[in-house]
């Protein structure tokens, strides 16, 4: 079983110079998990998801590993965080997107695409041999269906 | 002479190429010289000083534990707030911070914990935060300089030459004061007095809530007991009869128990585990096995042989053996890592010292060393371990320092930092 077999075909995406905000009202109002972001030819750049979202919020030197215990002395003040978040909504969603996260190809074992899943807790994108276009996405979801031999859900 | 010789040459140069973990060259290097019969394996471990290894096992222990507490964003955030939120008051008061903790703790510690929230506050100000990361960089090691255990070059040359915590304190306190007015000053002019914040952005760091960067308070109060007795006994080292190193390793183990006691059972393995593994091995490890790469020179006469090179460049003048030491310890500790050459310059001064007046009459020797190895850390971005550390969290918070900037400001500092302490050796020595 490859990962051709259970994933979602010409999946919804972004484009790279889309804004922030667009994208963002796009995993809103379909409560997805990472949209892919593609070049202008359809090749993959990378995710943008929910994390990528509210990371873009949080100072960057409190995510990356234990350098921080806590952000509670910043206090509770949610009118700064959306005023953070307007500062940025017109900026292009390239400069958000998740260039590191993993990519499968149509072809790549049903197994691989678990280990991913169970690493790294994210949707994946396959993309094309030698081209990188994107041609579909698989779902930790996809991948629990087809085992357990339920029937295809929606559109991760 | 020559294959010992030899192989510490090449083991040095590829360390120097930084293109191999240098602890994994020198216990290669260690491995090969008891295997090649440069000393016997008896003579390899008689050469570790392990008095040193315990005290920086013991302080890292301590440090790892104590880093869970919060108690150094705690004390970042108050610095800034007693400044008003001013941002030239904060780089002074958190460049004040920094040296003071990196006196009694390690300076790579200590920047891991003030810098980020360091950037967090640049951030909240809307103000650059290199200038701050430059502060914290100099404070850390100039505030390291001060004390037995503040630089790991103070925690070699102490142990080798008998020095206690008081003896540091009180050759070294003063012109580390100085050294360090005068750095506060220099980058006030340079930076601090053009850092601008709008009455918004300070506001914004008035309202942080600096109690709530406390995760533990009850660890906060165990951590800081138990690193004030430490303190307290290394500066009663001599009269309690104890080596550093033997207290280092009582207060890990106490502050251990502590971080244990209130666990069950069945998670003490695990939570004892982690303190272990916060002793950074790669650092125990180069130690070990640069104490046996000099153990094989020091045994096959090199040492002995470079000693009456030096003796004859100096005419035998501990003035003059002391100010060479000081300058050039400098220049090489911001080129290349202080602890190699400490660790060779150790056994090498030990040599000379009869033909100089004996233990007491090289004194200003140790101390011109301690402040050239030390300080001269602050000539590059690679100079010391604090250095890299901040790089390191620059990097990837998206803000690199970049080499050579820092470079351009920070020797010119560094060589004003050494003209300072040579007037100082000079006119308190001799």
């Amino acid at each position: 079983m490859s990962c051709a077999n259970i994933m979602t075909p010409n999946p919804k995406a972004v484009r790279e110079d889309d804004t922030i905000g667009a994208a963002a009202r796009e995993i809103i109002d379909h409560t997805y998990i990472n949209l892919p972001v593609v070049d202008a030819e359809g090749r993959l750049v990378g995710l943008f998801g929910v994390y990528d979202l509210l990371a873009l919020l949080v100072p960057r030197v409190a995510v990356i590993g234990n350098l921080l215990p806590n952000l509670r002395f910043l206090g509770d003040d949610d009118t700064e965080l959306q005023r953070k978040f307007a500062t940025l909504r017109d900026s292009p969603v390239r400069r958000a997107v998740n260039r590191e996260a993993a990519r499968v190809y149509p072809d790549t074992p049903l197994i691989e695409a678990m280990r991913l899943f169970c690493r790294n807790h994210m949707t994946i994108p396959v993309v094309e041999h030698g081209t990188d276009k994107l041609v579909g996405m698989i779902s930790y979801w996809d991948a629990a269906r087809y085992i357990v031999g339920a029937p295809k859900g929606p559109p991760p | 002479m020559l294959f010992p010789a030899a192989l510490f040459v090449v083991s040095y140069g590829v360390i120097m190429t930084e293109r191999m973990n240098r602890a994994v060259v020198v216990i290669l290097a260690a491995g090969i010289a008891v295997a090649m019969g440069f000393l016997a394996q008896a003579e390899a471990i008689a050469s570790i000083d392990f008095n040193t290894l315990a005290l920086l096992t013991g302080t890292m222990i301590i440090v790892g534990i104590t880093k869970k507490s919060g108690i150094f964003g705690y004390l970042a955030i108050r610095a800034a707030q007693m400044m008003r939120a001013s941002p030239a008051g904060i780089l002074v008061a958190l460049s004040l911070v920094t040296a003071v903790v990196s006196a009694f703790l390690p300076n790579a510690a200590t920047v891991l914990f003030i810098v980020p929230v360091t950037f967090v506050i640049a951030a909240e100000l809307g103000v650059p935060v290199y200038p701050f990361l430059f502060a914290e960089i100099f404070a850390s090691n100039i505030g390291g300089t001060a004390t037995l255990i503040g630089d790991p070059p103070n925690i070699l040359i102490g142990s080798a030459a008998h020095l206690t915590f008081n003896d540091f304190l009180l050759a070294l306190g003063p012109i580390v004061i100085v050294v360090f007015a005068v750095q506060t000053l220099l980058l006030h002019l340079i930076w601090g007095r053009s850092l601008r914040a709008g009455r918004q952005e300070r506001a914004r760091v008035m309202a942080m809530i600096a109690p709530d960067a406390i995760d533990d308070p009850r660890l906060v109060a165990r951590s800081l007991s138990v690193i004030g007795g430490l303190i307290v006994a290394l500066a009663f080292a001599e009269p309690l009869h104890l080596e550093v190193g033997t207290i280092s390793l009582i207060a890990a183990g106490v502050l251990m128990l502590l971080d244990l006691w209130p666990l069950p059972i069945h998670s003490h393995t695990e939570t004892a585990t982690k303190a272990f593994q916060e002793v950074d091995w790669v650092t125990i490890f180069f130690f070990i096995g640069l104490f046996v790469m000099v153990g094989a020179i020091e045994k096959a006469g090199v040492l002995d042989y470079l000693g009456r090179q030096l003796l004859a460049a100096t005419g035998g003048d501990v003035e003059v053996t002391a100010l060479t030491l000081l300058w050039g310890g400098a220049i090489l500790s911001a080129l290349i890592d202080n602890i190699p050459f400490v660790i060779t310059l150790i056994p090498l001064i030990k040599g000379i010292a009869p033909a100089m007046g004996g233990d007491a009459a090289i004194l200003p020797v140790w101390w011109a060393l301690a402040l050239g190895s030390c300080l001269g850390g602050n000539g590059s971005l690679i100079g010391s371990a604090a250095n890299l550390t901040v790089a390191g969290i620059a990097e990837r918070s998206g803000t690199p320092i970049g080499f050579w900037r820092f470079n351009r400001a920070a020797f010119p500092l560094m060589l004003l930092e050494i003209a300072l302490c040579h007037a100082y050796v000079v006119w308190r020595f001799f």
